[in-house]
């Protein structure tokens, strides 16, 4: 069993969103108390369930990672206008495949080339639907089961990962791993660890004056790989 | 083995740390009861993990394995006991202890039923604590720092006898008239045997294995009764 550090102390205000990080990881879960576990805690802001083969995780997030999560996700929509693509934001959704024993909730996700497929949808069906274009895993509280081999497994062709630092992005390869690289195939001439810089503006100033400034900053870059 | 001149004292096993941590703990607040029991019911089995909940707070503790160990060697302890001193009754183990009406349950780590047993010995049916008798004896080995105090749910739960094991010793509870627990120097149920010996047993459990330490404990208890004679 996989021992996981305690938090220092004990959060004396109920509800998960105290800004405590907890973490449980139970072993020897079948797929369907997965599913009754996940339905209980579904509606839980900053309340994370990870299904990996018999192995759950039940984890809270803090509230700083709930907040990058959002700022990040202004952004990716920020990009997707500017790159003139549809786009549907899925947040939370929950993505399960029980032929592979697998699940989780995403921090963020995206569809935009496969959007028209996704439109109305509220939840996610793998016999019916693609699997997102993008998913964005912020990592300030870490997951002590293996999410990027539950996003390989469900095939999400591409993840932004952020720590808090640096963002990196992932891309699916044939073999069923994740390569980095410095930009999204989905948004070309865009060096997409830099994106994180404006997140500061939304603090120091506000979250219109972050997008604002990131707005500029994207088309200066479309200019310059426009030459 | 001692010399018959020699009287049996419990072993002075040392150097063997009996603190047990949580392995792991996760505290969720804002729980409903039907929420409180499906995740109950979806735990697994023998999972090792203890639910605690009380008015809407729930706490999910995993069991580390010196906890697993100390509870595995005093249940054999209370074995003995009860076959020493010939208690009709049975153990049900780690039975979830519910009670809607109070919102409030849990997991003891063992329980017994010995004067209530006759009541519930052939319900025909699950022990619903909403009209049955509550145990007559629960052992509670105490995790330290626990975020939802367990001593008020079972001084609710009205069991009687409480044996919780915490910082290294054994404490025997029992409830009084008003309902509240009391520390005893002893346990009503088995009166000639002082609870802090237990502790030394169970370090010898934890040395010598369960066998030796049963073994030993035998002979104790079998002093122990022919002294009082």
């Amino acid at each position: 069993m996989t021992t996981i550090t305690q938090p220092a102390t004990l959060p004396v205000s109920v509800g998960s969103s105290a800004g405590i990080d907890q973490r449980l990881v139970l072993n020897n879960v079948c797929w369907s108390d997965y599913i009754v576990l996940g339905k209980v805690f579904q509606d839980r802001p900053g309340l994370y369930v990870t299904f990996d083969r018999h192995r759950l995780e039940i984890m809270t997030t803090s509230i700083l990672h709930e907040k990058l999560k959002r700022r990040l996700g202004r952004l990716v929509e920020t990009l997707a206008e500017e790159f003139n693509l549809p786009v549907e934001s899925g947040g939370n959704m929950t993505f399960q495949r029980q032929d592979l024993e697998r699940g989780l909730e995403a921090d963020d996700c995206f569809w935009m080339q496969h959007q028209p497929q996704i439109r109305g949808r509220t939840d996610w069906d793998p016999d019916r639907d693609p699997p997102p274009d993008l998913a964005v895993e912020i990592e300030i509280t870490r997951s002590a089961l293996d999410r990027m081999a539950i996003y390989a497994a469900i095939r999400v062709p591409e993840v932004w990962r952020y720590d808090g630092v640096s963002l990196v992005v992932h891309l699916l390869q044939a073999d069923g791993t994740y390569r980095t690289a410095t930009e999204s195939p989905t948004f070309p001439g865009i060096p997409i660890g830099e994106i994180v810089r404006f997140i500061p503006l939304a603090d120091t100033e506000d979250l219109l004056a972050m997008v604002r400034t990131f707005r500029a900053w994207v088309w200066e870059q479309l200019g310059k790989s426009e030459g | 083995m001692t010399t018959s001149a020699a009287r049996i004292t419990a072993p002075t096993t040392t150097g063997v740390s009996l603190l047990i941590e949580p392995a792991q703990r996760f505290f969720l607040g804002d729980v409903t009861w039907d929420q409180y029991v499906a995740i109950s019911d979806a735990l697994p089995e023998r999972g090792n993990v203890h639910v605690t909940y009380d008015n809407g707070r729930l706490e999910l503790v995993s069991i580390s394995d010196l906890h697993e160990l100390v509870k595995y060697l005093l249940g054999r302890l209370l074995d003995i006991l009860i076959d020493e001193f010939e208690m009709d009754g049975n153990g049900y183990g780690q039975m979830t202890h519910r009670r809607k009406d109070l919102a409030k349950a849990l997991e003891a780590d063992a329980c017994y039923y010995f004067r209530s047993w006759m009541k519930i010995r052939n319900l025909g049916r699950r022990i619903d604590l909403s009209r049955d008798p509550p145990p007559d004896l629960a052992l509670e080995i105490d995790v330290t720092s626990s975020s939802i105090p367990r001593m008020p749910i079972y001084q609710k739960l009205g069991i009687r006898e409480l044996w919780r094991f915490k910082d290294e010793t054994v404490t025997v509870y029992v409830l009084n008239r008003q309902g509240k627990y009391k520390e005893m120097p002893r346990s009503p149920t088995f009166p000639l045997i002082p609870p802090g010996e237990l502790v030394s047993f169970v370090r010898l459990g934890i040395q010598e294995g369960g066998r030796v330490m049963a073994n030993s404990f035998k002979r104790w208890v079998q002093e122990k009764v022919a002294e009082s004679k």
